[in-house]
């Protein structure tokens, strides 16, 4: 089921409306379009209801017999061009040796100025109806065949593909069943959009006179209208030009409103859901506690979902605990919470940091990023921005130096601490390891000495040996440098290894010491060989 | 036990971004697979394993070196699917048409197969039995269901034409520990109900203890160490096994 937007269904009905229009208005007019029996230029009345034109045609059987005609063209020539760009595409897209033919091709017409050949073709064939949607269907399949063409070149690397190919499936199977419903959105707009066109392409041409003048259409209506002076000396105007452009104008529009895509996407709507009890218990906590990070009650919820369950902990200076638990457990929520990452209507309770309220009622937060913590996440590739310098962003984060050359010997003497040299400064993240990078991130959170570090799986996207030696790297950093570590993995062998603390999530919740050592032993069954 | 695969020195090459190198994707690989035994492969990435099982279910063409089925039930033109190594891969969002409903994806080789699509359907919900799955799931598509659920299906699917040889790359690298232990349960005992071999990829070496019979570690292509796991494990050879056990051990 398609749910359609406001401006789509506005543009179902107008179109729905000029469509009825086209099919019963002709035998609603006694009257044929061509007949010249009535007086010249007269006003709308009961046997003409809009009149008649200069010659005394009926001017409502023309726009009824012209919307025929208009909306053929429309239709005829969309089709053509549609099929041809999503045929040519997928072909394109998906097999190698058609690519370079039909590309070229297409890549040829998109450089030929096709308002010209249009031109050159209908004043050359006469622009008969025929003529014009076979030109406009042929030449205006090439844009919207390179846009379909790049999406199955993307498409078909996706294993599903690998797979079907595997099950000897033919190429006219998986192009049909596997990809054409990826692009059936794309040739909805392509259809609507060549309708559009071609319509306001049919109403130019006829107006400046090119195409058969014995066929009807909205585009002749009013090239006959403005061809001839006597239109405009009296009132007859009015209902020689306004019906046909009116009509012309509002089928644009109206396929322009059905072209419109909505945007789509659930989005979380946070809300506010704060109980008095919560705000009561806030005080107890005082600043000069000797815990770096302090997690009292807090809740986390996505509108009505609660994500994290009331949850409770302390992280002493110098301290390591790991929050364990499976994806979807919570674990990384609770991270970012402790961050300040989270919207603060979605989170309950008190987190300090360093002494700092992370979520204040009415003002800002006085934590500060990077200087009271540092957060590490999981992927360097995606913590650093690929179009500046390693360096750039180090100073950028920098908060406690102020001149250029006390960043800079900070930097280097933060990246001679995870055994990089200086040079790093000047490159830029694609051409570093991803350990090296991972190493740069380490020193990018140590660089302004921070009292808490939080790090999310900092090993999680890095092969075995190299994650070995940045894990330990970062745990012995943060020992020299006497941090509080907040470790979030599910590498449950490496946590028990350097933790004081292990919280294990389940479902948001924190489980009970008897249930945390019951999933401590079950774990340890299922990787006998790590467990030595 | 009698072989069932013969990978003799395969390599495969191919060109590299500068002119006139070349990059040894796989490099003289030679073991052979026996009949129903689960054979892990292990490597950290680029080590060619993946390229490895490309090659042998017939994705890409080997640059050299023969692969050998000794298996009698196979027609040697592969006229009919039904002993056709079947390959899981490792991302189960991109090994499924999120378009479709899992009762389709999981008949998917039956029908190209020549099923009928009734047939092939009334089968679907056994099929989903075999990895334990409910058949509440067959109407559902892929992003209604969980990680676990998705690649227990893609096994599934794997299932549907009987294969001899199952070969699972990186499946559980995107799962949890314990979803992972679930399904490394789930191919331990379809390897003794089916009774297919199982080419298992992966690069995480703690995973396999208890559940392959044999393993290779691959590095740049070749195999360095081959082995009954419990021996290769017990007792690594080359320094690089070495280097890998110590890097998930904690001491």
């Amino acid at each position: 089921m398609m749910r359609l937007s406001w401006s789509q269904r506005i543009g179902v009905i107008l179109v729905g409306l000029l469509v009825c229009l086209a099919i019963v208005g002709p035998m609603l007019s006694s009257q044929s379009p061509s007949s010249i029996e009535a007086d010249r230029l007269l006003p709308p009345s009961a046997s003409h209801w809009l009149g008649t034109n200069v010659i005394g045609q009926d001017i409502f059987s023309r726009l009824v017999h012209g919307a025929r005609t208009t909306l053929f063209i429309g239709v005829m020539a969309a089709g053509i061009s549609t099929v041809l760009s999503v045929a040519l595409g997928l072909l394109a897209g998906y097999s190698k040796r058609l690519d370079p033919i039909l590309n070229s091709l297409a890549n040829m017409l998109l450089v030929l100025p096709s308002l010209l050949l249009i031109l050159i073709v209908a004043s050359f064939t006469g622009g008969g109806n025929w003529q014009l949607i076979l030109t406009l269907g042929l030449l205006t399949w090439p844009g919207f065949m390179k846009l379909i063409r790049a999406s199955i070149l993307s498409l078909k690397e996706r294993e599903f593909i690998k797979a079907a190919q595997l099950y000897q499936g033919k190429t006219g199977y998986i192009l049909s069943r596997h990809l054409l419903p990826f692009i059936g959105p794309l040739v909805r707009t392509k259809f609507i959009l060549s309708f559009r066109d071609a319509i306001a392409m049919e109403a130019s041409l006829s107006f400046i006179g090119i195409g058969d003048p014995n066929t009807v259409s909205w585009g002749r209506m009013l090239q006959d209208a403005f061809s001839r002076t006597q239109t405009f000396m009296t009132n007859a105007w009015l209902w020689m030009i306004v019906p046909p452009a009116a009509a012309i104008l509002l089928i644009t529009v109206a396929l322009a409103l059905l072209g419109e895509s909505k945007s789509t996407g659930n989005r979380f709507t946070a809300k506010l859901r704060r109980k008095a009890s919560h705000a009561a218990a806030v005080n107890v906590v005082g600043t000069e506690d000797a815990s770096a990070v302090i997690v009292q009650d807090v809740q986390v919820m996505y509108g009505a979902k609660t994500i994290v369950q009331p949850i409770s902990f302390t992280v002493k200076q110098g301290g390591i605990t790991s929050l364990v638990g499976e994806s979807g457990s919570g674990k990384t929520t609770m991270a970012r919470a402790i961050y300040g990452l989270v919207p603060q209507q979605s989170v309950e309770g008190t987190i300090k940091i360093n002494g700092h309220d992370v979520y204040m009622q009415d003002e800002p937060s006085t934590m500060q990023r990077w200087v009271d913590a540092a957060y590490i996440f999981q992927d360097p590739r995606n913590s650093f921005n690929p179009i500046m310098t390693i360096g750039r962003q180090f100073y950028e984060a920098m908060k406690l130096q102020t001149t250029m050359e006390d960043k800079r010997a900070a930097a280097v003497a933060a990246l001679v601490e995870v055994q990089l040299g200086e040079h790093v400064l000047t490159q830029y993240p694609h051409q570093l390891s991803g350990g090296m990078l991972s190493r740069a991130l380490i020193a990018l959170a140590l660089v302004n000495k921070p009292k808490v570090l939080i790090a999310d799986e900092p090993t999680g996207a890095l092969d075995p040996i190299v994650k070995r030696e940045v894990f330990d790297l970062l745990v012995r950093k943060v020992k020299e440098h006497r941090m509080a570590l907040l470790l979030i993995t599910h590498d449950l062998p490496a946590a028990l290894h350097i933790s004081d603390e292990i919280i294990v999530l389940q479902e948001g919740r924190r489980l009970s010491n008897e249930q945390q050592e019951q999933y401590l032993r079950q774990s340890k069954q299922l990787y006998p060989h790590t467990a030595e | 036990m009698s072989v069932l695969l013969q990978v003799e020195n395969v390599t495969k090459h191919y060109a590299g971004s500068v002119k006139g190198q070349t990059i040894r994707a796989v490099d003289g690989v030679t073991f052979e697979l026996e009949h129903n035994e689960i054979f892990a492969c292990i490597g950290e990435s680029g080590s060619g394993k993946s390229t490895l099982a490309e090659l042998i279910v017939g994705l890409q063409q080997p640059t050299s070196g023969t692969l050998t089925w000794l298996d009698d039930a196979r027609a040697p033109h592969m006229s009919k699917p039904t002993s056709q190594p079947q390959l899981v891969f490792q991302n189960p969002d991109r090994s499924m048409n999120p378009y479709w409903r899992i009762r389709d994806i999981v008949t998917e080789p039956m029908r190209l197969g020549g099923c009928p699509k009734r047939q092939a359907y009334a089968e679907a919900e056994q099929l989903l039995a075999k990895v334990k799955l409910s058949a509440d799931l067959l109407g559902r598509y892929p992003h209604e269901c969980s990680g676990g659920q998705k690649q227990r299906i893609a096994i599934a699917r794997a299932l549907s034409v009987s294969p001899k040889l199952l070969i699972a790359d990186e499946i559980t690298s995107a799962l949890d520990p314990s979803t992972e232990a679930e399904i490394l349960q789930l191919l331990l005992s379809l390897k003794q109900s089916e009774g297919m071999s199982i080419l298992y990829i992966t690069h995480r070496l703690e995973t396999i203890s208890g559940f392959a019979d044999r393993v290779a570690v691959m590095k740049n292509g070749a195999i360095l160490e081959m082995g009954e796991t419990d021996s290769v494990l017990a007792d690594p050879q080359s320094a690089y096994t070495i280097e890998l056990l110590r890097a998930v051990q904690y001491s």
